[in-house]
């Protein structure tokens, strides 16, 4: 009690608001833009907080975070491209709302599942770091495989109905995983001349060609025809209060998974969100509205990649050690302002400790506040003619993309992808499969490779743990699960017939 | 309308020059801004000395001194791009001991002969980490362990190929064990793998896993520096205890090689006047950070040297055929 004083005392002070507000105006800027995420965001940051204490900095920080989580909604609502990677999951059925005229309401809905499910992982944060992670170090390389095993059992729900596709889709986007230096052997692999691709083909350019590029390709082509529709999408109908308490349990399983997901080192908002979406839909009494536009496939993954944010700080408090890249630049700017990360934090900084946990309950509804201010202005957006918007979105996404990290090299990745991703689209190839495909296929293969070593190649080591064998457990029960109904309805057909 | 004409011709002349890279005149070094080229980026450590160092030169040289980050390719896309301009020492670019393992795979088109580096601000060491309730008090009941039982404990790290396992290289080469070698996409996830029991020891750099040493649930075996670290001096080094492995990962900046004497004469004493400070002294304490001290020539000596003991531990461990 004492020490949440401290944080109010630390907060409420000109100086800790102010900071909150310009780290949650700038974040929803930094998440809305393709290209620039949180973590960049942070790092860009930093040099202005040098002359600010270290708890109004660290505030000022982590609200960009915060923020940017949310802001990457934005344009994955808006234009079908998602503004930070964890917003990729958003896209599927965000986008269609705001083609069927849902517009507004996708948004709204994005944004009371972010700013619910970021309390409930700040809360979390309080409350559960050190459960959490002790959970969290129980992850070896074989719980990391089956994680990710799990994660592209997947795809076969991303597919719609065209499952082939879908898996054709995921298997481009594992060869692209495949690029880049060898986790194992550290020699480059199907680089070519470019050691442009040492890295791995950038995750943020495949997402800018697939999802922007190709969008904007297609608005292009369909012209202006249908100039009416930004006025119908953003009036249709808000969300009610009544609408969003019923969805208050979409809101709580994201943020569960979101939390547990971010406090995972290596899996991350990207891969919360993915699993919230998927989770989600296996709930739901209408699966095949999902990608359709069904509002609570819009809400699951931002509750869930918003309650990331408290998750992945878990590792920074209770180990001093980064769980994601944005954490990782966080620890960065508290060594400069000389502090040390981890639990001595808490008895030698407390005004820090206790002032992040004040400041990100604070954060979240200062976000409210200011996204809903923000609404009209994407409301011009969307009544832009589509040429305009097609040009605007091409050029921000590839100015995105250069700023990321200062080559021509990727914009000309990023420009292939999207030629690539236009024509997968006509042939109706869905996008999602690909890019969840990317992210799960390093983790699998790295850790699998990271297994068999430890086990020197015995691939016992997969089953000699309950974690990991629930995981694969849960990974083969997905993939046999959505063709019980299947049967069960032949079975039933069967009888019937037999019946009569 | 004639001053500018002769603006303009002194313009593509002065271009001329730059591109022929002819000897620059650099009397009056330095006349404008320097540009600082990060490898790495933005926020990571390597980026964070740049800065630090930009603002205190820009303050020691009165120029403005930008930070630039091109990331890519193990450091080859920066140092590419430092190659197109010109050697005048107005475009200085990051580097480190990494740079020493990328020459010798081959990965990066370059060699020492490309750059100059003229000064290593910071080094870290390499140590061995154990769970503070591990058997193993010294390296020698590590080694006698793993000599006995050859492959009998999971040891990793940081990075296949890369300083860390180059660290514990040197060891089973001096002290005649086997060991299979687990990477790991970042320290962070090496120390998580120890602390979690996945792995039974790492090597890691130990500002890195601060926490846990200094609560005890890390014990560190062996370090490798030559005497005694300056932040953890409870650490015995390898040294001492009979391994003779003295390696550190080192940060600095370079220029291009070619770049006239007055320029680096002028730089490394900016450089060296910066290391005087008290601010940048509290910087290298905060970071947990110690000085190689180490001349130009001596540098050249170094990296040269790094170059040829990477390549032989690739050939060895099959990293590189």
């Amino acid at each position: 009690m004492q020490e949440l004083l401290l944080g109010i005392e630390t907060v409420f002070t000109w100086q800790g608001i102010l900071a909150i507000f310009v780290g949650t105006a700038l974040g929803i800027l930094v998440g809305a833009l393709p290209g620039l995420g949180p973590s960049l965001g942070v790092a860009l940051l930093i040099p202005a907080t040098f002359s600010l204490p270290p708890s109004v900095s660290f505030n000022l920080l982590v609200s960009l975070y915060i923020a940017a989580e949310y802001g990457g909604s934005i344009s994955a609502i808006l234009i079908g491209t998602p503004g930070t990677a964890a917003a990729t999951a958003t896209v599927v059925d965000g986008y269609p709302m705001n083609r069927k005229g849902q517009g507004a309401m996708a948004l709204q809905a994005s944004l009371t599942a972010s700013t619910i499910g970021g309390i409930i992982g700040a809360i979390s944060l309080i409350v559960f770091s050190q459960p959490l992670i002790a959970f969290v170090l129980k992850f070896g390389a074989p719980e990391y495989f089956a994680l990710g095993l799990l994660g592209l059992t997947l795809i076969a729900s991303l597919s719609g109905d065209t499952i082939l596709k879908g898996l054709i889709a995921g298997l481009i986007g594992l060869l692209l995983a495949v690029v880049g230096v060898d986790p194992v052997s550290g020699s480059p692999r199907f680089t070519g001349p470019f050691f442009e691709l040492y890295e791995g083909i950038p995750f943020l350019v495949v997402l800018i060609g697939v999802f922007a590029l190709a969008e904007a390709f297609t608005l292009a082509e369909r012209g202006n025809n249908t100039s009416d529709k930004a006025e119908k999408s953003m009036s249709s109908g808000s969300l009610g209060i009544g609408p969003a308490l019923a969805m208050f349990p979409t809101f709580l399983r994201g943020s569960v998974i979101g939390t547990v997901v971010g406090a995972i080192p290596g899996a991350g908002a990207n891969i919360a969100g993915w699993l919230a979406y998927v989770q989600e839909r296996r709930w739901s009494k209408e699966p095949e509205t999902f990608g359709q536009g069904q509002i609570r496939g819009v809400a699951a993954p931002e509750a869930a990649n918003s309650a990331s944010v408290g998750g992945s700080l878990m590792p920074l408090l209770t180990l001093g050690l980064p769980g994601s890249p944005t954490t990782a630049v966080l620890i960065g700017a508290l060594i400069i302002h000389g502090l040390q990360p981890g639990p001595r934090l808490f008895s030698q900084n407390p005004d820090v400790v206790y002032g992040l946990f004040v400041g990100m309950l604070v954060a979240f509804p200062m976000l409210f506040v200011l996204a809903i201010a923000a609404m009209p202005l994407w409301r011009r957006v969307l009544a832009l003619p589509n040429s305009y918007l097609a040009v605007g979105i091409i050029l921000l996404s590839l100015v995105g993309t250069y700023s990321f990290r200062n080559l021509m090299f990727d914009v000309w990745l990023a420009i292939g992808f999207g030629i690539g991703g236009y024509f997968l689209k006509k042939l109706r190839f869905p996008m999602a499969p690909l890019v969840l495909a990317m992210v799960l296929g390093a983790i699998v293969e790295s850790n699998y490779a990271r297994a068999l070593i430890m086990s020197q190649g015995s691939h016992g080591i997969f089953f000699e743990r309950a974690l990991s064998v629930s995981l694969i457990g849960f990974a083969i029960l997905a993939l046999v699960w959505p063709v019980v109904p299947y049967f069960m309805k032949k079975i039933r057909q069967n009888r019937q017939e037999t019946a009569m | 309308m004639k001053t500018l004409k002769t603006l303009a011709a002194a313009a593509s002349l002065s271009l001329l020059a730059f591109t022929l890279t002819a000897p620059v005149q650099a009397a009056d070094y330095p006349e404008k801004d320097i540009r600082f080229v990060v490898w790495s980026a933005a926020g990571s450590p390597l980026d964070s000395m740049m800065r630090q160092l930009a603002r205190q030169l820009s303050a020691e040289l009165g120029v403005q001194v930008p930070v630039e980050n091109r990331t890519g390719g193990s450091g080859a896309v920066a140092m590419s791009y430092v190659m197109t301009q010109p050697a005048d020492g107005y475009t200085v670019l990051s580097t480190t001991a990494s740079m020493t393992f990328t020459m010798a795979k081959g990965q990066v088109p370059f060699s020492p002969d490309n750059f100059t580096v003229l000064r290593a601000l910071q080094a870290e060491p390499s140590a061995v980490a154990v769970r503070g309730d591990s058997d193993f008090q010294t390296m020698e009941d590590f080694v006698e362990y793993l000599q006995q039982n050859p492959n009998g404990l999971r040891v990793g790290g940081y990075a296949s190929a890369g300083f860390h396992q180059f660290v514990f290289y040197r060891l089973q080469e001096e002290a005649d064990f086997e060991a299979a070698w687990i990477p790991f996409d970042g320290g962070n996830e090496a120390a998580m793998a120890l602390l979690g029991g996945h792995l039974d020891a790492a090597v890691l750099t130990p500002s890195s896993a601060l926490a846990q040493i200094e609560s005890g649930e890390f014990r560190l075996l062996g370090i490798s520096t030559d005497g005694r670290d300056e932040y953890f001096p409870d650490t015995p080094t390898f040294k001492e205890q009979g391994y003779d492995v003295v390696e550190s990962i080192w940060r600095g900046v370079m220029v291009r090689s070619g770049t006239p004497d007055e320029a680096t004469d002028r730089l490394l004493e900016a450089i060296a006047a910066v290391e005087q400070t008290e601010s940048w002294q509290e910087f290298m304490r905060n970071n947990m950070q110690s000085s190689l001290d180490l001349t130009k020539d001596e540098m050249q000596e170094l990296v040269r040297r790094e170059v040829e003991s990477r390549r032989t531990f690739l050939e060895n461990s099959g990293n590189l055929n």
